[in-house]
């Protein structure tokens, strides 16, 4: 009972909500770019938010199902997702028998996943299924998918039921400006540079990837030094090196960094850098801290009356 | 949240990092998700639902004002590196720049204590303070696209080894077969911030039998490398 990919896509991954705890020994989390997407998707077929589902960037997967009953289903960015070659609504359930092709093409987005009812039959990694392509670590067999695999189903037969639906998925907001704390390392800039960092647009370019997403835009002037002893990193950290040109950490980032560190995006808008295109610009928009725990607040309020919202199909 | 003792590399600093973080893990408030202790400050990861900024500031502010003076002693090891030429890709460049022979080069390597003073940037990557200042030297520019693992490297005041092949910038000495990293492995990394380390020198006929007991499982670098 398996998944037989036929075609992996551009990079296809096993990503949970991340691995948790041994940044101290230089392993970064890693773990969903969209994590709402993931959580949504899992939510939909009624199983704990963080199993792994199967992240998929630009470009999907093809695959064959290898079981007697598939229940599924694919949320993020929207893509041309067929079953036998009819076309699958995005954020609802599916079924599949043995034998169906499932494709999922081109994706408008960042990324997209696919959760299967019951997860995937594979061992976590230091306490998680997430995928660190760089070291080898988790997922399935420590890396991207490639045609030929197998990806282990943990059901041969979903359990009969009606399909589910969510009515009210949480809004994507892609015109609103990323909320950023300034800092840890802001005071190592000059005033124009943040300045020009909250009223500049920057452009995202195609060096974006789940290391990190190299901006480029008007260079962030430094005050002094344009590098700091390394300290930790952590995702959502914009750092500038002595180009000016800002790198904001992702996921599979390294643990410490050398260049400082001039702000940080939200918690709560985390996610949305998971979503991030190619060419596409971005603006940022300094908050408090007490203002960051309130939209966090509000989104997990958002994400339990989307989750509260889903129906069952007749 | 970023807790900074110092902007330079300073032991003074390294000491008090590591106190927080003990401190901290010690106090651990709910919702504190990870640490991250590195040279000169300490990477607080919380979850802002569970532990709102102003009341994890708060507490490290007072937990930071009365860090235990008490250094903190790691584990020891003694890790062998082989020297000789073919590994030694950087070896002749440093001993010309530092008009010393390279056996002087080599000799003060071997005689410095290093400790861990973070384990970071890849699983299992030490950066081992405590260089000889003799040996003192910038990063290389441009770095190396890869840097096979187990490459034994110095830079700035630092000396590390390549858990896995990588692109480093590090000026090459030797290189050594003892495993850092495994996931399997109860502490995953073999070493940990504080760990005290020192080398000794081999010739390649023991790289290479050590480098085998360490493939096949025969040899463990938690046994072989205890000091």
């Amino acid at each position: 009972m398996s998944l037989r990919i036929i075609d992996p896509g551009l990079f296809s991954t096993i990503q949970d909500l991340g691995r948790v705890g041994y940044q101290r020994i230089g392993v970064p989390p890693s773990g969903a770019l969209d994590t709402l997407s993931l959580r949504m998707g899992n939510a939909l077929l009624g199983q704990a938010q963080g199993m792994a589902g199967l992240e998929m960037c630009r470009v999907g997967v093809r695959l064959v199902v290898e079981c007697a009953r598939l229940r599924f289903c694919i949320t993020g960015a929207d893509g041309t997702a067929t079953l036998d070659g009819k076309p699958l609504a995005p954020w609802r359930s599916h079924t599949a028998r043995a034998g169906q092709e499932l494709h999922i093409g081109r994706i408008r987005g960042g990324a997209a996943y696919l959760c299967v009812q019951g997860g995937f039959a594979l061992a976590p990694v230091l306490g998680s299924l997430s995928t660190y392509t760089r070291a080898g670590l988790g997922g399935f067999e420590g890396r991207r998918l490639d045609g030929g695999d197998l990806l282990p189903l943990a059901l041969a037969e979903a359990p009969a039921g009606p399909e589910r639906l969510l009515p009210h998925p949480v809004p994507a907001e892609r015109s609103r400006p990323l909320r950023v704390l300034l800092g840890p390392h802001a005071e190592m800039f000059t005033e124009a540079a943040i300045r020009t960092l909250l009223s500049e647009a920057y452009q995202v370019t195609h060096n974006a990837d789940r290391l990190g997403i190299r901006l480029q835009g008007t260079p962030l002037e430094h005050a002094g030094a344009k590098e700091i002893v390394s300290d930790g990193n952590n995702t959502g950290c914009m750092q500038v090196p002595g180009d000016g040109q800002p790198i904001l950490l992702m996921p599979d980032r390294q643990t410490a960094g050398g260049y400082p560190k001039i702000a940080t995006v939200i918690t709560a808008d985390l996610h949305r850098l998971g979503q991030v295109l190619p060419g596409s610009q971005l603006r940022f928009e300094a908050v408090a801290p007490e203002q960051a725990e309130m939209v966090a607040w509000q989104l997990e309020r958002t994400i339990a009356a989307s989750i509260g919202s889903i129906q069952d199909l007749a | 949240m970023l807790a900074e003792f110092s902007d330079r590399l300073d032991p003074r600093a390294v000491a008090d990092v590591r106190a927080l973080d003990v401190a901290l893990s010690a106090a651990a408030p709910d919702g504190l998700i990870e640490t991250m202790p590195s040279l000169r400050s300490l990477l607080v990861l919380h979850d802002p639902l569970r532990l709102s900024a102003r009341r994890l500031r708060a507490l490290l502010e007072s937990l930071a004002e009365n860090l235990a003076d008490t250094t903190i002693i790691g584990r020891q090891w003694l890790i062998p590196v082989c020297y000789e030429e073919e590994f030694a890709l950087d070896l002749a460049e440093v001993a010309a720049s530092k008009g010393m022979s390279m056996e002087e080069v080599v000799r003060r390597h071997i005689g410095a204590t290093y400790t861990a003073i973070a384990v970071g940037s890849f699983p299992g990557l030490p950066y081992l303070g405590g260089l000889d200042p003799a040996l003192v030297l910038p990063r290389r520019v441009p770095p190396r696209i890869l840097v096979p693992a187990g490459t034994v490297a110095i830079a700035l005041e630092m000396s590390n080894i390549y858990p896995q092949a990588t692109p480093g910038g590090w000026n090459i000495l030797g290189r050594s077969p003892v495993p850092l990293f495994n996931p399997g492995w109860e502490a995953p990394s073999l070493l940990s911030p504080g760990d005290i380390v020192r080398h000794r020198a081999m010739p390649r006929a023991e790289y290479d039998a050590l480098l085998a007991g360490f493939g096949d499982g025969t040899l463990l670098p938690h046994e072989v490398c205890r000091a």
